[in-house]
């Protein structure tokens, strides 16, 4: 039996074919990589935001409920956040935060490095008391960047005013992400 | 050389052919485009309700530091917040007025109602609201939350 040429693929429409299939297939794909590119990016907020919440629920619990003395300047002064007035404004942001309870225990909040084997870019908030432990506040699948604390009085007579920011970060695979955090709280065991 | 037809698809074969798949690929391209918009959707959503949060957190450290400074500006006022520093001065007759500025395409704004009189109120109830267009479509998220006095 002879080969006949209709029985089998002519070249041209083996051409057609794969052409056809060779424009379709990237923009499938193109679609699909845009899916998970987007998923990888929600999962990304959604674990700053519980890093982040977490953040500001343990610093606020401890300020709200422990504090009594508190200084962005070290552990010896007991407290050199200044009165506000119109001479004095606001202070800029420092990148510690010292404080004390009633009875003397000491706790500070403070910019670190993740531990290795993270990149030596990626930083963590954390806190000592009394430089005894220090425990991170976020997992290091996460970095904190721009850590900063202020302190107020409205005057002389009402409790400090402490001023926090902090910004989550993390990169995936596609682009950096972030998420700013600020908040203020009133010292109630003053 | 003949042409028979069991040789070549029929037209009624092609037919079914490309309906079958025509209703797979349009089923397809219909779960695509939710899914994308859903992503989409879910990630301005979470940034949204961290705008709101925010708000929250800043009204509450106003409200800690000074009661009748937190209530006397509130008061029955829209008050548009838009942007990352917080202040009072934004106070708006419609929210329509407040620009859609914060990161880039939100809206944020708070209404408050301040309970019994605005005189001597001890109840300062506040509705926060987060608007974002996306697709044509205008969504929000709200935060209700009530200051008192007592608290």
């Amino acid at each position: 039996m002879g080969i006949k040429s209709k029985k089998s693929f002519t070249l041209i429409e083996l051409i057609v074919a794969v052409g056809i299939v060779g424009l379709v297939l990237p923009s499938v794909f193109n679609i699909f990589f845009t899916i998970i590119r987007q998923q990888l990016i929600l999962v990304a907020y959604q674990e700053m935001k519980i890093q982040g919440d977490s953040v500001q629920r343990n610093i606020k619990n401890m300020l709200q409920n422990r504090i009594a003395y508190i200084s962005t300047g070290d552990y010896s002064s007991v407290d050199n956040c200044p009165v506000v007035n119109e001479t004095t404004p606001i202070p800029t942001y420092a990148p510690d935060l010292y404080m004390k309870d009633r009875n003397g225990i000491s706790v500070h909040y403070f910019s670190l490095p993740n531990p290795t084997p993270v990149a030596s870019t990626s930083y963590t908030i954390a806190s000592d008391s009394g430089g005894l432990k220090t425990y991170y506040l976020t997992s290091k699948d996460v970095s904190v960047s721009e850590v900063g604390f202020a302190c107020y009085h409205n005057n002389d007579f009402t409790p400090a005013v402490v001023l926090t920011k902090f910004t989550v970060l993390k990169s995936t695979q596609f682009r950096n992400i972030s998420l700013p955090y600020s908040f203020k709280v009133r010292l109630r065991d003053y | 050389m003949p042409i028979t037809s069991h040789k070549a698809f029929s037209l009624i074969e092609v037919l079914i052919f490309v309906t079958i798949l025509s209703v797979f690929l349009i089923t397809a391209a219909a779960i695509i485009t939710v899914s994308m918009r859903q992503n989409t959707l879910r990630i301005n959503m979470l940034k949204a309700t961290h705008y709101n949060e925010q708000l929250l957190e800043w009204l509450r450290g106003e409200k800690d530091i000074s009661w009748t400074d937190f209530a006397a500006s509130g008061a029955n006022n829209i008050v548009c917040f838009n942007t990352d520093t917080y202040a009072w001065n934004g106070v708006v007759s419609s929210k329509n007025d407040c620009p859609t500025t914060l990161g880039g395409i939100y809206r944020r704004y708070a209404e408050f109602k301040t309970t019994p009189n605005p005189q001597a109120p001890t109840q300062v109830e506040t509705l926060l609201y987060t608007e974002w267009q996306e697709s044509g479509n205008t969504f929000v998220t709200k935060l209700h939350s009530l200051f008192t006095l007592w608290e």
